[in-house]
């Protein structure tokens, strides 16, 4: 393995290969090291203008290179549900290294893709071990051949912001035409292998906005959650919600945005009542495999302890 | 082989590193830096933590070539003229080990911690090492152990 540190994400040093890109290595590094791949590492962190927070009347533009740590600390203000979800995945000395735009490109987590002797769709072979083996970890709403979820707890939070991202090939892509729907079982992301995802645009910050994250965690085995969901609220002065944004991760082939959900929500004063009702509607749809069903409850769960955290 | 110039606990070293080499490998093989420990080395365990420019990070996840140019410090350099860091200190007097193998990076995480957050609450104790797990203490000693240093170094701070 050879690995070069760029200057310009179109760099291509002499007899590059097979290559890889590498921001933080939180990701990467293991797969590398259990696989025992060696392709030539382009790492981005050289790049001018890969890490850092930019202001302006139009939006706040984080680079893809700015750690989940430094989302935590510096958007809590302006973005608290993008905030308190970065603040919240993770480790701290992982979030230190961490990038924004790994986050949304990590590969999933699921035992059979990250094991060396088994192969499934997202490893080059043809089917998914999983769905009939051990799938303790999987999908909820099965609506995908591969049924482990998407790990990214950033792009759960992007989705609720309407967030667009910026590669070297395109420009306005939403964290949906980034990830894909799931339906093509080998890929965790539609980035082509040359692209590079340079950064994250997020609208103006609204003001007054109140937010809560909450993930189910089974701390035993892994600190990806089982469920997690997030909430971003804006109310009148009467207290009712004029805005909402909610969405749910762990549990389907990409984050949900639940927007039945919001709708329930927007022009409540979020009462028990509503609480209970979308707590409820956010399982609308689950389609649980044979060992995942206990995961119904903790989607309902920690839809209930956003809202309620936004309405206290 | 790739040149890499790096001050680890306070020595500036030069050396040539093949550019898959880990952090954690040439600490300990390249520089003998045994202190610190290889638990998973998948990123899970924290027991590899040292600082990088003064942030903890998981060493074995970090490759050697990434530390050029910057300062590390690992858990053999915490201790200054032969007198223990006061974090090990707190360590070695709450009983905060058993086996030990986690000590080095649960020290490392703890100091970085306590930088951040100088009267953190057991709660902030708790998530600030979430990152590094012991399969011997239950944490309740290592916590203990955390709020004494905190106590110990605001003093010092007061002191001084
Ligand atoms: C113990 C632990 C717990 C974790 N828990 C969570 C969790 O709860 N929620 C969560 O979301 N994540 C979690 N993570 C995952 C972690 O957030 C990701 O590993 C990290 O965000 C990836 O970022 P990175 O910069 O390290 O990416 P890297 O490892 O450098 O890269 C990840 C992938 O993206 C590609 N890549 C990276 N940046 C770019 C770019 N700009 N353009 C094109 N390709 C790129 C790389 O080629 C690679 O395939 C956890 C990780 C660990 C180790
Ligand atoms: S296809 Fe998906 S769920 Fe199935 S084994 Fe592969 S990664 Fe796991
Ligand atoms: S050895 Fe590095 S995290 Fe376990
Ligand atoms: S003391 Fe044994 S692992 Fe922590």
């Amino acid at each position: 393995m050879s690995v070069t540190i760029l200057t310009a994400y179109d760099e291509r040093p002499d007899g590059t290969g097979d290559f890889v890109y590498r921001a933080g290595g939180t990701d990467l590094q293991e797969r590398l090291r259990t696989t025992g791949a060696t392709p030539h590492v382009l790492d981005l962190t050289g790049v001018p203008g890969f890490a850092g927070i930019e202001r302006a009347d139009a939006g706040t533009t984080i680079g893809a290179g700015t750690t989940v740590a430094t989302v935590a600390r510096e958007l809590a203000h302006d973005y608290p549900a993008l905030a308190l979800t970065a603040a919240g995945l993770a480790t701290p000395q992982v979030r230190a290294m961490a990038t924004v735009g790994g986050n949304l490109l990590q590969r999933t987590r699921c035992w059979y893709f990250r094991h060396p002797h088994t192969s499934c769709f997202k490893s080059g072979g043809d089917s998914c071990p999983a769905r009939d083996g051990r799938h303790l970890y999987g999908n909820v709403f099965d609506t995908a051949p591969c049924v482990h979820p998407h790990p990214s707890s950033l792009a759960m939070a992007l989705l609720t912001y309407a967030a667009t991202v910026d590669t070297t090939q395109r420009d306005g892509l939403s964290v949906g035409d980034v990830l894909g729907d799931g339906s093509d079982p080998r890929r965790d992301h539609l980035l082509a292998d040359d692209e590079v995802l340079t950064r994250v645009v997020l609208p103006p910050p609204v003001a007054g906005e109140r937010a809560a994250y909450f993930r189910a965690i089974s701390r035993f085995e892994a600190e990806w959650p089982l469920a997690e969901a997030v909430c971003r609220v804006v109310r009148d002065d009467a207290g009712r919600v004029t805005h909402c944004g909610l969405a749910i991760g762990g549990v389907a082939p990409t984050p949900l945005r639940l927007s039945a959900v919001e709708d329930l929500v927007v022009g409540s004063t979020l009462g028990d009542d509503v609480v209970d009702a979308a707590a409820t509607a956010a399982t609308q749809g689950a389609s649980p495999l044979p060992e995942t069903g206990y995961k119904i409850e903790l989607v309902e769960g920690v839809v209930r302890e956003v809202l309620e955290r936004v309405a206290s | 082989m790739t040149r890499i110039n790096v001050t680890v606990d306070g020595v500036r070293y030069s050396d040539e590193v093949e550019p898959r080499t880990l952090l954690v490998q040439y600490l300990r093989e390249g520089l003998g830096k045994t202190g610190t420990v290889v638990g998973c080395d998948t990123s899970n365990c924290g027991a590899c933590t040292v600082h990088l420019d003064g942030t903890s990070v998981k060493s074995c996840n970090v490759l050697a070539v990434q530390a050029d140019g910057h300062e590390v410090t690992t858990i053999e350099g915490l201790a200054t003229d032969g007198e223990l860091h006061p974090v090990q200190r707190a360590f070695h007097e709450t009983h905060a080990l058993q086996c030990g193998y986690c000590t080095p990076g649960m020290i490392m995480q703890a100091c970085d911690l306590l930088k951040e957050n100088a009267d953190p609450s057991e709660q902030e104790i708790r998530e600030g090492l979430e990152g590094n797990l012991c399969r011997c203490t239950g944490y309740h000693n290592i916590v203990k152990a955390v709020q004494q240093a905190a106590k110990d170094l605001s003093s010092q701070a007061v002191g001084s």
